[in-house]
């Protein structure tokens, strides 16, 4: 068995390596994307220039190749040199905020003074310096350090084709590629040289590119933001390397609450989540055993169709449907009628109860635990009939099976009590159906329900999930796949051990 | 020698109709089973026959005698269910929509169920390597999301068209193939779950012992006697496809309007449905009763076909 589970883990390993690897790319082949739309906006001014698209899609990594991106996510990218930030502050809200001005406060927060505005900062991280796209042409002033080689005080992006070409440069062409702090480029003879770039070296860009003039931003590095006081971690707008998945980054928020680290998010909607998965789940365990059980044994009984369509119900109906149904019920027609009725959604009560709601009459205080549960009621109810049904459906299946086998037979010929036969003869090999099913449940304890959430305007990962999805929020996306990719096998393996627990016969090795 | 060919061949056959025979009887004491196939056949017959029985063009704006659309009109003798936002006939567009959903739910079931039951019997029947492999690939299936898909197709959903298919039913295509390739997964695990238990019982040995070859135990021991809880997989399937066709349509990834399924009538209604909650509740209505029917014709199916059950 040891061994067998070791080799599991490892075949574990590789699913879900396999697996977000075609969810990357199935997100990545999706039409729209986080950029979606940006250059159709009506309204010139707001429009993004083609380099503002170029900055915001190295902003967000999306100019790499498909794979680059899938290893920056799965392992992060400070391998690949990227130590270089660069900040521009505001340039069209605040130009005047000075750089270097700016940079002291930044670089002490536990003085006190003046916290430093940094949501209405911009960064721009990339591997190099971010602005300095393929093909741009650069006038380069500095020394002269190797054969073909310098190091830049001052980089000017040539502001027009026509434009004279100033006498003391030391180097200029067209960009070839930026590798951390150095930048490959090649001049008009096809002449291959490096410059390379330090805290320095200061950037000229040409008017109406869209991009910031050098006193509205700066280049700094990392570690010097980073150090022992995390300065910049700490506020939001900020990432600075990736780490990867497997070192436990999950990334940023995109769009959803931007800049925001994707685990505060999950964070924040796992317990709803969790509160009402573990709740639906548990209530349709205890009802639909007992109904399964029962069926199987009278089957044909009036009792037997009774507890069957009764279990039927919830999942005969869609189930946004039939929320809906449930909050015109016992929300709204109970209002219209005067009766005390029921929240319509959310996890507490927002503002105080209103008269004559359930809440007002049962005198319930904003944030408690009953108000909690009034939240939750309609939600979990809906929850448990839905999943009730296959349940017991697949209990009663598999007992009518088992209690027509020899050894039921013998059990009762022995003498021993009905009740005894059911529950330790019949009911445990009755099971295995039941695991199957149950197991595949436990992802869904995290997943949460989209369309049960989305009725009933429940935070939970469920909705989140869906949401992020809506507004290509991927890292929020992915970190949800990968932890529910995670689970899905354990759970398969958790199944597959019950199996041997149940039925001893079943051996892996 | 002729003779006894005749006979071995009438005996055969006499065989066969007293096994559909006993299917029947036994399937017959489900009452309310009985019931709800008599309601899934009429249910399906008015949906086929759709162009016969519908009054009206389901996907046209009726106008009144004025010449104005006639919008959201109550029901009445011309208009069983009334008509819609845009002046449609509710109950022409229900029946043209039965026939996509039952479609869907039809074809879905019956290459998922079946692909999952084989593949899921093979893997617990052969175990080691083809098991690992089987399930890992189960696994890496179950952790691939539905939603991104259909969104990385839909641009695909809307302009396809399949050359000997009706126009409106192309895009069904997709959402058919989707739901197929992503549907086998849970037939598969729960039949090589009874697998893994049934491959280690005696009467397996005495197969084998027989000389009976591993797809011939397969065939004639493995699955029918792991059959229960694929038929409750698929008759749970069969509304389960329904409903989630209305729950992709809802979130806007179903079949696309102005074809009508009962899952993209059910969202398209939704909108009124605290002014109009009549109208919503057609597709509800048909939804649940066709669910309701299929979960009672498979609990009588199950026990009609059990093999452990003689008589």
């Amino acid at each position: 068995m040891t061994n067998y589970l070791i080799r599991r883990f490892f075949q574990m390993i590789i699913v879900v390596l396999l697996s977000t690897m075609a969810i990357y790319i199935i997100l990545n082949i999706a039409p729209g994307g986080p950029l979606a739309g940006m250059r159709s906006i009506g309204d010139r001014r707001n429009r993004p220039s083609e380099a503002d698209m170029a900055r915001l899609e190295a902003y967000l990594g999306i100019d790499k190749p498909l794979f680059m991106r899938y290893l920056t996510w799965l392992i992060g990218d400070d391998w690949l040199g990227a130590d270089w930030v660069y900040i521009g502050l505001g340039q069209y809200r605040y130009p005047k905020l000075s750089a270097s001005g700016d940079q002291l406060v930044l670089r002490d927060p536990s003085t006190g003074e003046a916290t430093p505005q940094w949501n209405k900062a911009r960064f721009w991280v990339d591997p190099g310096p971010a602005l300095l796209n393929p093909g741009y042409t650069l006038w380069v002033w500095g020394e002269k350090t190797g054969d073909r080689q310098f190091a830049a005080d001052q980089i000017q992006v040539k502001p027009s084709a026509g434009a004279a070409r100033p006498e003391d440069l030391i180097a200029f062409g067209k960009v070839l590629k930026v590798v951390g702090q150095d930048i490959t480029i090649e001049d008009v003879g096809g002449i291959q040289s490096t410059v390379t770039v330090d805290e320095g070296t200061t950037y000229t860009f040409p008017k109406g590119e869209g991009l910031p003039k050098p006193e509205q931003g700066l280049w700094l590095k990392i570690s010097a933001l980073t150090g022992s006081a995390g300065l910049l971690k700490s506020y939001s707008g900020f990432h600075g390397d990736a780490n990867g998945i497997l070192r436990l980054d999950f990334g940023w928020s995109w769009k959803l609450a931007v800049g925001q680290p994707v685990t505060a998010l999950i964070r924040s909607r796992l317990a709803n989540t969790l509160i009402l998965m573990t709740t639906a789940t548990v209530i349709s365990l205890v009802i639909a055993i007992p109904i399964g059980i029962y069926s199987g044994v009278h089957q044909y009984s009036t009792v037997d169709y009774a507890v069957t369509t009764f279990a039927f119900f919830g999942s005969a109906m869609p189930v946004f449907w039939f929320g809906l149904m449930l909050i015109l019920l016992f929300s709204y027609m109970f209002k219209e009628w005067g009766l005390p009725y029921m929240p319509t959604g959310g996890t507490v009560l927002v503002r105080e109860a209103q008269a004559g709601s359930l809440e007002a009459l049962l005198n319930v205080s904003k944030g408690s635990f009953v108000d909690r549960f009034m939240h939750i009621v309609l939600p979990a109810a809906m929850l448990s009939l839905l999943y009730m049904a296959g349940w017991s459906r697949y209990l009663r299946s598999s007992m009518l099976g088992v209690l027509r086998q020899d050894y039921v037979r013998t059990a009762r010929a022995k003498g021993l009590i009905e009740r005894v036969v059911i529950t330790k003869h019949a009911l445990r090999n009755a099971l295995i159906p039941i695991i199957t099913i149950v197991v595949l449940q436990i992802p869904g304890l995290f997943g949460g329900a989209i369309l049960t959430e989305t009725v009933f305007a429940y935070p939970g990962i469920g909705r989140l999930y869906f949401e992020a999805l809506g507004q290509s929020d991927w890292p929020v996306v992915m970190a949800i796949l990968f932890i529910t990719a995670i689970l899905v096998v354990v759970s398969t393996l958790l199944g597959d051990v019950l199996y041997t627990v149940v039925d001893p016969r079943i051996r892996f090795k | 020698m002729a003779v006894a060919e005749l006979d071995r061949e009438s005996l055969a056959k006499v065989k066969e109709e007293s096994f559909a025979r006993i299917v029947w009887s036994r399937f017959r004491r489900h009452k309310l089973a009985v019931i709800s196939t008599v309601m899934i056949i009429i249910i399906t017959l008015a949906c086929v026959f759709a162009p016969l029985i519908a009054p009206y063009d389901p996907t046209e704006s009726l106008k009144d005698e004025n010449g104005a659309i006639l919008k959201n009109a109550p029901p009445s003798a011309e208009h069983l269910m009334g008509t819609d936002a845009i002046g449609r006939d509710v109950f022409s567009r229900l029946l043209y929509a039965g026939r996509i959903s039952l479609m869907i739910a039809f074809i879905v079931t019956l290459f998922a169920e079946t692909a999952g039951a084989i593949i899921g019997a093979i893997s617990g029947f052969f175990g080691g390597r083809v098991d690992e492999i089987i399930q890992r690939t189960i696994e890496f299936m179950l952790t691939l999301p539905l939603l991104p898909l259909l969104l990385a197709f839909s641009a695909l959903l809307r302009g396809i068209e399949i050359g000997f298919l009706p126009p409106e039913w192309s895009s069904a295509v997709i959402i058919i193939v989707i739901l197929i390739v992503f549907g086998w997964m849970q037939s598969a695990r729960l039949m090589r779950g009874m697998v893994l238990s049934l491959r280690n019982q005696e009467f397996t040995e005495a197969a084998r012992a027989m000389g009976l070859g591993p797809f011939g135990i397969i065939l004639k021991h493995m699955i029918p006697n792991a059959m229960a809880p694929i038929i409750v997989s698929a008759t749970l399937s069969l509304g389960g496809v329904i409903i989630l066709e209305s729950a992709l349509s809802f979130l806007g990834f179903g079949i696309q309007p102005p074809v009508p399924s009962w899952g993209n009538m059910l969202a398209e209604y939704q909108v009124d449905m605290w002014t109009q909650p009549a109208k919503v509740f057609y597709p509800g209505l048909a939804i649940f009763i066709v669910n309701l029917s299929f979960n009672y014709m498979g609990d009588a199916l199950r026990d009609a076909l059990d093999p452990r059950l003689k008589r």
